[in-house]
């Protein structure tokens, strides 16, 4: 195995530079895959047959709950590899991504709500699928508090893994949720083992849209990654020098 | 576009609110969680460069009372 690369990929400097070069990317190309699928979504596919357009939310409904499981997982990963390996770099990646796992999280829920309210005739049911999301919410949150409860940075990130990854049971109850229980919840729109039910005229909207979200995601996170690379590295030569060229650059 | 007019495609068959509330709440806090890093990086370097010139300053006093004393 090339060590190299993990080492460089856990050198904060290192992260911070490729960072910045790469977030600019990820947002342009997330924020306009994000405009695509949406105009597509609302203007050119066709209603659904039940639903009528009330259906045109999933392509914000969809896309952001699979960003909030897909974003806690990878705070799952970041957590045991930091656990294991004592990385500075994957509390870094937890610190950031979990107000955007939290954000995106409330998307899924209020998107749902709404859409439930024409389609099943109640904004909310406390079945496993809505329960399971909103339990994700609160370990989002949960997570947030516990960060800003605790200023030591080791003992805030070997907390906020150690709740990451008693937090991982919720993942599969959402996952499977609407095939274990009843629910009002229709089941997954994409699988990777079947064709989807819809048309294409409706489906590659919206995986343009989950595409988009990812990334969204990936921009955002690599911007607030390197906000606490800047912080937490405040003391150090590189960090000092880059905010001394900053300094006489703004006054130039 | 499937819709015969604008009208009709904020409409969205009756079930505009729904559909509109939905997609302004998500860009609202788009826009949101967009803003936050470039404000929160702002924030940073302003106070990391304040930190840095007071410390110049400091030195400067410091080797200039050092050259007084002696």
């Amino acid at each position: 195995m090339n060590w190299s690369l993990f080492h460089k990929f856990g050198s904060p400097k290192w992260l911070y530079i490729i960072g910045g070069q790469l977030s600019p990317w990820f947002l342009a190309l997330g924020i306009s895959a994000l405009l695509v699928g949406s105009v597509w979504g609302l203007a050119f596919a066709p209603q659904d047959y039940q639903q009528g357009n009330s259906f045109r939310i999933i392509y914000i409904h969809v896309p952001s709950a699979i960003l909030a499981q897909s974003c806690y997982m990878m705070m799952a990963v970041s957590a045991v590899v930091g656990l294991v390996w004592k990385m500075k770099i994957t509390d870094m990646f937890i610190a950031s991504a979990a107000p955007l796992g939290a954000a995106f999280t409330f998307i899924a829920l209020f998107t749902g709500a709404v859409w439930g309210k024409p389609t099943w005739g109640t904004w909310w049911v406390w079945d496993a699928r809505l329960t399971a999301m909103l339990v994700l919410l609160f370990l989002y949150f949960g997570l947030i508090s516990l960060r800003s409860a605790l200023d030591d940075i080791d003992m805030a990130s070997k907390a906020s893994a150690i709740l990451v990854l008693v937090g991982v049971v919720n993942i599969p109850i959402i996952k499977y949720s609407v095939d274990w229980w009843n629910t009002l919840h229709q089941p997954a729109t994409f699988t990777l083992t079947e064709k989807p039910a819809m048309p294409p005229e409706m489906w590659v909207p919206l995986l343009i849209m989950v595409v988009g979200m990812y990334l969204f995601f990936g921009g955002l996170v690599l911007m607030r990654i390197r906000n606490e690379i800047l912080h937490r590295e405040r003391r150090t030569k590189w960090v000092q020098k880059l905010i001394q060229n900053n300094s006489t650059e703004q006054l130039a | 576009m499937i819709f015969n007019s604008f009208s009709e495609f904020l409409d969205m068959g009756g079930h505009g609110l729904y559909v509109w509330l939905c997609y302004s709440m998500s860009l609202f806090i788009f826009v949101v969680i967009s803003i936050q890093p470039v404000l929160t990086r702002k924030a940073i370097i302003k106070n990391l460069s304040q930190i840095q010139r007071r410390n110049k300053a400091e030195q400067v006093i410091n080797l200039q009372q050092k050259s007084g004393e002696s």
